[in-house]
């Protein structure tokens, strides 16, 4: 999942990239308002967090601004305010929620999940394909109740793949999605990640769940596998 | 000790409009009471008289000076000798006796007037007093008067004319005059008045306590806007300093107070408004620094790490405490100073040494940016409070320096202002200058202008705050100029 921290305070900020990276989010930081809403306008982020203070331009105008320009993303407010007029403002003008400062790293991140998954229209923290079970909430992965270790840049892969199950993802989705503006960009490096992904999924299992359709990019679907090509793999 | 007058206004009107009653309704009702007793008094004395008169038409004056008195015997009963009785006498114009009635008989002597008066009164003149027999009161009346005269002698003396005849007449009218005595009880005069007295006193007892009620009652009704007005003053508190006075319903007195309290209420609205907007923005700007320390150290301890990552988390986590206790700084001096707990104590100081000494300071900076600094000092010595002047230095040189691109330059002056003396220290630069209409703003708590490139989280928006009650703490204050463009001079004045 891709976000974008707008966020003046630069250890903050350097904090948070740092937090929700380890995570296996990508990652950008803003630190003023102007800044913020050109990255909002120019990538598909799954989920702004926005700080209200801004120089420049004020954080619930970014937040106008940018639900002004028809931006999806959702919007998490943080402030150091604690009003409720401040709270009923951020949200009446589009914001998704609230958080105010000081808060824990622990529940910005669970409110920041929270967010993906509604951005992807799943309420249940596990999605299942077939015998692969990933919970999103505890961030583990099964495969016919076999813990799988995953690192965050493939867990966030996977999970992309699985919010999109039974959809075509393209390369350039994955790269809008999973990759920040620091992310060395190789033409490759998603089909290295694809292809790190399917050895600990798919690889000791008779029947891969990740497929490649090839011009168009990757495909996670239970798909019955046909007999010849057992044969030929046993050849 | 108790209060002869009341505490509450209501009480004290319900007090004064009573007392003004009382001394309405009884000087009314005592005025009254003695008209109706003259008239009272006075009709007895008429009816008196007309007893008098009637004695005298009953009595006829004959020729030859003698007296034909015919009174009837059902007249007289009324003056038989009983306990009660009543008392007639009649008499010529010498005082000698006519007639008198059966109870004077028995040697009871009544009062009669002088001899001369006998002479010299004139027909129609009475004298009235009060005498008292047998225990009881009566009223004596003494009249003179003309009794019936023979027709005879009438038509001589009309017959007779010229001024001998005329003056006979009057002689011998004189002869014929009489004097009646009459006495009549007081006592129903007496019954009358005693009651009239009862019936005005209860009267004015009620009227003064319905007047008591009504008083109160009308204060109540009449102080019903003010007791309004209280009651809305009442309900305000901090929480709804919103709220106003409702002031059109008001009666014309109280029109003022109430705008007043409106004026009043407003301007204490606006001081709570700015004092939280001050609590908020403090919170804000420590919750920020703090929040950062917080994230640092959580994000750090979520994974075990390099030493090289702990120092480097550890170096961001100090940087923001630093911020955080330079704040704290910021706020306990800021709050000193509102507190007027600063007190200056000017001594003599080297003014140019002083400069020399702030500027080091900022060389370095400058320096980066390619600022030139320029000094012209005019000033040897001067009485200052440097603890008080160093900061706002610090402040003014720095912020020249933050807010002027590279290629800009600061200028630092100090010199005795020819018009009013004053000690001025100027800091002045070439920088992008403050639109007029920021001007005003710069000394606000937690104001920041626009700062292109970099924003310093170090700095809160306090300095010029605090520079500015620093100054008013040495007597002095800091005047601004600039034009947008072409920079800008910031100057301390002391006097």
């Amino acid at each position: 999942m891709r976000l974008l921290v707008i966020e003046d305070n630069k250890t903050l900020a350097y904090s948070l990239r740092q937090g929700f990276r380890e995570e296996g989010f990508a990652v950008d930081v803003a630190a003023d308002g102007e800044e913020g809403l050109w990255y909002a306008q120019s990538n598909p982020y799954d989920v702004i967090v926005l700080d209200l203070t801004l120089p420049k331009l004020d954080g619930l105008e970014v937040l106008r601004q940018i639900r002004k320009c028809g931006i999806a993303s959702h919007v998490i407010c943080l402030t150091a305010r604690g009003a409720t007029e401040d709270k009923v403002h951020a949200l009446n003008l589009g914001a998704d929620d609230y958080l105010a400062k000081p808060f824990a790293f622990e529940e910005l991140l669970a409110r920041v999940r929270s967010l993906c998954r509604r951005a992807y229209q799943r309420k249940d923290p596990i999605i299942r394909v077939a015998d692969l079970e990933i919970n999103t909430a505890s961030r583990t992965v099964r495969r016919g109740g076999n813990l799988i270790q995953l690192s965050a840049r493939e867990y966030a892969l996977l999970e992309f793949l699985a919010f999109h199950a039974g959809e075509v993802v393209t390369r350039t989705m994955i790269w809008d999605h999973l990759y920040d503006f620091a992310d060395e960009s190789t033409s490759n490096v998603v089909d290295v990640h694809v292809c790190l992904l399917r050895k600990k999924i798919d690889t000791d299992t008779g029947h891969p769940l990740i497929h490649t359709r090839r011009g168009e990019g990757y495909i996670l679907e239970d798909i019955p596998v046909p007999q010849h090509v057992g044969r030929e793999r046993k050849r | 000790m108790t209060r002869l007058v009341p505490r509450s206004i209501r009480a004290k009107l319900a007090l004064y409009v009573l007392l003004l009653l009382a001394v309405l309704v009884i000087g009314l009702l005592t005025s009254v009471y003695l008209l109706a007793r003259r008239s009272i008094w006075q009709s007895f004395r008429d009816s008196l008289a007309a007893e008098a008169r009637s004695f005298a038409s009953m009595m006829e004056y004959e020729r030859g000076g003698s007296f034909d008195i015919e009174i009837p015997e059902s007249f007289l009963s009324r003056f038989d000798p009983v306990p009660g009785c009543e008392y007639y006498r009649v008499f010529d114009y010498l005082g000698r006796r006519l007639a008198v009635s059966r109870s004077l008989q028995k040697n009871t002597e009544l009062w009669r007037p002088s001899p001369d008066w006998f002479r010299k009164a004139r027909p129609g003149d009475d004298i009235f007093r009060k005498i008292r027999t047998e225990g009881e009161e009566k009223g004596l009346l003494t009249l003179k008067c003309l009794p019936r005269i023979e027709a005879g002698e009438q038509q001589n003396g009309e017959s007779e004319k010229g001024k001998k005849g005329k003056a006979r007449d009057t002689v011998s009218l004189q002869r014929a005059a009489i004097i009646v005595q009459v006495t009549q009880s007081t006592g129903p005069v007496r019954h009358l008045l005693s009651r009239l007295g009862t019936i005005l006193l209860v009267g004015g007892f009620l009227t003064l306590a319905m007047a008591t009620l009504g008083s109160r009652a009308v204060a109540h009704v009449g102080l019903r806007p003010i007791r309004n007005l209280a009651s809305s003053v009442q309900r305000i508190n901090e929480h709804t300093l919103g709220t106003r006075v409702p002031h059109r319903t008001l009666p014309d007195e109280l029109i003022p107070l109430a705008t007043k309290t409106n004026e009043m209420l407003s301007r204490l609205e606006k001081a709570f408004q700015r004092e939280k907007r001050l609590t908020s923005d403090a919170a804000h700007e420590i919750r920020t620094p703090l929040s950062a320390l917080i994230t640092a150290l959580e994000v750090a301890l979520r994974k075990e790490r390099s030493g090289e990552e702990y120092k480097e988390t550890m170096i961001e986590c100090l940087s923001s405490a630093r911020n955080l206790k330079k704040l704290t700084d910021s706020l306990l001096f800021l709050a000193a100073l509102d507190a007027g707990k600063v007190h200056a104590k000017p001594r003599p100081v080297n003014i140019r040494k002083l400069l020399d000494e702030t500027i080091d300071i900022y060389r370095e900076r400058a320096k980066k940016k390619s600022l030139p600094i320029g000094t012209n000092v005019s000033v040897q010595e001067a009485t200052v409070e440097p603890d008080l002047l160093v900061p706002i230095l610090n402040n003014l040189i720095s912020n020249a320096i933050e807010y002027c691109r590279p290629g800009d330059s600061v200028s630092i002056s100090a010199y005795k202002r020819a018009s009013d003396s004053a000690l001025c220290i100027e800091v002045a630069d070439t920088g992008p200058g403050i639109p007029q209409s920021d001007i005003e703003k710069l000394f606000y708590r937690f104001y920041r202008g626009r700062q292109e490139g970099d924003t310093d989280i170090g700095h809160a928006g306090l300095g010029l705050a605090i520079a500015a009650k620093a100054a008013e703490a040495m007597g002095g204050r800091i005047e601004v100029e600039s034009e947008l463009g072409k920079g800008c001079t910031f100057r301390v004045v002391l006097r």
